[in-house]
């Protein structure tokens, strides 16, 4: 897989007269031609300074940044405007130029480029299409709704055929249908033009939704990267796994807990979460079959990720305790399980 | 009839009238053409500013504050030189008009200033990101965007122009605040000036009612 952005032991520290802040340390990072990067973190996490940093609106302090083989962290003046115009970017507040009509607005990158006339007429069209406002060209940016406002947007990155998008939160302004269809249009350039997108989130649903790769960010730091599907199977920071929880039902409803705790005899309580396929029907049956052991489904989740299935089962295994401990090794080698022991309480 | 009743002939009210127009068309356009030229440079070497640049920040910003500080009717003198320098003479309408300009164009420029840095940031953000020069940011997304209130601002500085060009009657430049101070004023002519104060108020009104309407034509909310 081709390459396209890659984050060089950067850090980021902004400093003024009272007191530095480290907004990005140590950030590594690659993003291939033709993913969807997600880079989700809490507010404060360094997200937007990351992303910045691709564009070089920010410059890091350490380390380069490598758009599509340039160090864009080291350009200057002409060179580093030219390579602006390849790298997109959208903003949550959408940033339009009030003054000025939709078609204006998505017109303006030709504009700057000095592009005749009747071909930003032909392209800015085309484009309007993609994004389907063609009936809202002439209307100003002021008086439309958030998901039509981000539309211009995005048709305004669009028209001098970008290889990369960057998005900064840009569908935190919107109610969730409109959100979803942003999510969409994100997915659909993906896909039909061949655009990179890295999209910046605290929503982990967004990253569920349509991200093949993400970074997990905490102060700062990178704690987790990696393909979705992995980190959704098997998340290993505590705040990716807060992150995961939050979309991933992973739970046991306290009263089946209590019941299963309560019985007599030998006994194991484990949450295990196999990625690949529906396996709803199958994997306790094959379990039983494998090993002289009791399994019974406490709770059961199945969850769509990048499409495919990740199913958590919350079981409880019946049976003597060497023979529930080769259970254990075999789900260990396969899957991840996580025990949940006696004092475990939701 | 004019005549009979303000005690001065027509022509007087007249030529007061045209040289107030003068005064104020002429100044206001060259003070707009530096004050926007000043206020550019502020906006753009300001700290965190495009081309931001301390030392030219300071001498542009001390200038432009040192320039206001100084009354009006103390620049119209303390410049004299200056203005027979340019014009070749201290006195008349025509001299008046480069204290006026002196006078309006700081004064516009601080206007001016403000209304750009209106501008949301992000305005700005969206036009680095799109690889855009300086001057096709300040061309095609600042100027564009802080229009309406530019508009506003002029319309001020317009106002304010008209006050200090009676002033200017100092000089021996004429215009209708003058006549309402000469004729009005000092020889006891009430009617003449009530008339004078009556057509500043309704041209003030009709500047700003005007300024009001064009900002909001292009603020394209309504
Ligand atoms: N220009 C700046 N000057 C000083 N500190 C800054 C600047 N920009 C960001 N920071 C600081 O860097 C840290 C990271 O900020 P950043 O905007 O990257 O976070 P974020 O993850 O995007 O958060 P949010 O979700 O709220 O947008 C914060 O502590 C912030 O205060
Ligand atoms: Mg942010």
């Amino acid at each position: 897989m081709e390459e396209i952005i890659r984050f060089e032991n950067v850090d980021k520290i902004f400093q003024n007269r009272k007191m530095s802040v480290t907004a990005c340390k140590n950030i590594d990072l690659t993003v291939n031609k033709g993913d969807i990067f997600g880079v989700l973190g809490y507010s404060g996490a360094g997200k937007s300074t990351l992303i910045r940093m691709i564009n070089a609106l920010e410059k890091p302090t350490a380390g380069k940044v490598v758009v599509r083989g340039r160090p864009i962290s080291e350009l200057t003046g002409r060179e580093l405007r030219l390579a602006r115009k390849d790298i997109a970017m959208i903003f949550q507040q959408f940033n339009l130029l009030n003054s000025r009509t939709v078609f204006q607005n998505a017109a303006m990158p030709l504009v700057l480029n000095h592009v005749p006339k009747a071909e930003i007429k032909r392209r800015v069209d085309e484009i309007l299409d993609f994004v389907e406002l063609t009936d809202k060209a002439e209307a100003y940016s002021a008086k439309l709704s958030g998901g039509q406002m981000q539309r211009v947007g995005i048709a305004r990155a669009l028209t001098t055929n970008p290889s990369i998008l960057l998005c900064d939160e840009p569908t935190s302004a919107l109610d969730p249908k409109t959100q979803d269809s942003i999510l969409g249009l994100l997915q659909k350039i993906n896909r039909e033009l061949a655009v990179t997108v890295v999209i910046i989130t605290h929503q982990v649903g967004i990253v569920q939704k349509i991200c093949n790769k993400a970074a997990v960010m905490e102060n700062g730091r990178v704690v987790e990267t990696g393909e979705v599907r992995a980190i959704f199977a098997k998340p290993r920071h505590p705040i990716t796994k807060v992150f995961v929880d939050a979309v991933i039902d992973t739970s046991i409803p306290r009263l089946v807990l209590a019941e299963a705790q309560a019985a007599r005899g030998a006994q194991r309580i484990v949450s295990v979460r196999v990625l690949g396929g529906n396996v709803c029907d199958t994997f306790v049956p094959d379990l039983a079959a494998r090993f002289p052991v009791e399994v019974k489904t406490l709770s059961l989740s199945v969850n769509e990720i990048q499409e495919d299935v990740l199913s958590v089962f919350n079981l409880q295994l019946i049976g003597p305790e060497e023979e529930t401990q080769k259970v254990l090794s075999y789900l260990g080698t396969r899957y991840d399980y996580e025990e949940i022991g006696a004092d475990w309480s939701l | 009839m004019i005549q009979e009743f303000l005690k001065v002939p027509a022509s007087t009210l007249w030529l007061a009238a045209s040289q107030t127009i003068y005064m104020v068309c002429f100044s206001l356009l060259a003070g707009t053409v530096l004050g926007m030229a000043l206020a550019l440079v502020m906006v753009l070497t300001r700290p965190y500013g495009l081309l931001a640049n301390r030392p030219i920040f300071f001498v542009v910003s001390s200038a432009v504050n040192i320039v206001r500080s100084v009354p009006f009717i103390i620049l119209l003198v303390a410049i004299m030189p200056f203005t027979k320098f340019v014009v070749g003479t201290r006195i008349g309408t025509t001299a008046a008009l480069v204290p006026l300009i002196v006078n309006i164009a700081p004064y516009l420029a601080r206007l001016f200033e403000n209304s750009i840095l209106e501008v949301s940031e992000g305005i700005i953000e969206a036009a680095k990101s799109m690889g855009a020069t300086t001057w096709q940011t300040i061309w095609h997304f600042l100027l564009p965007e802080a229009r309406a209130s530019l508009v506003l601002s002029v319309t001020t500085g317009t106002i304010g122009l008209l006050g200090s060009t009676a002033m200017a009657g100092v000089i021996g430049a004429g215009g209708v605040g003058n006549l309402a101070i000469n004729y009005g004023y000092e020889r006891l002519n009430m009617p003449l000036m009530a008339v004078t104060v009556l057509i500043l108020v309704v041209a003030v009104q009709l500047i700003q009612t005007f300024g009001n309407i064009a900002a909001q034509k292009l603020r394209h909310l309504s």
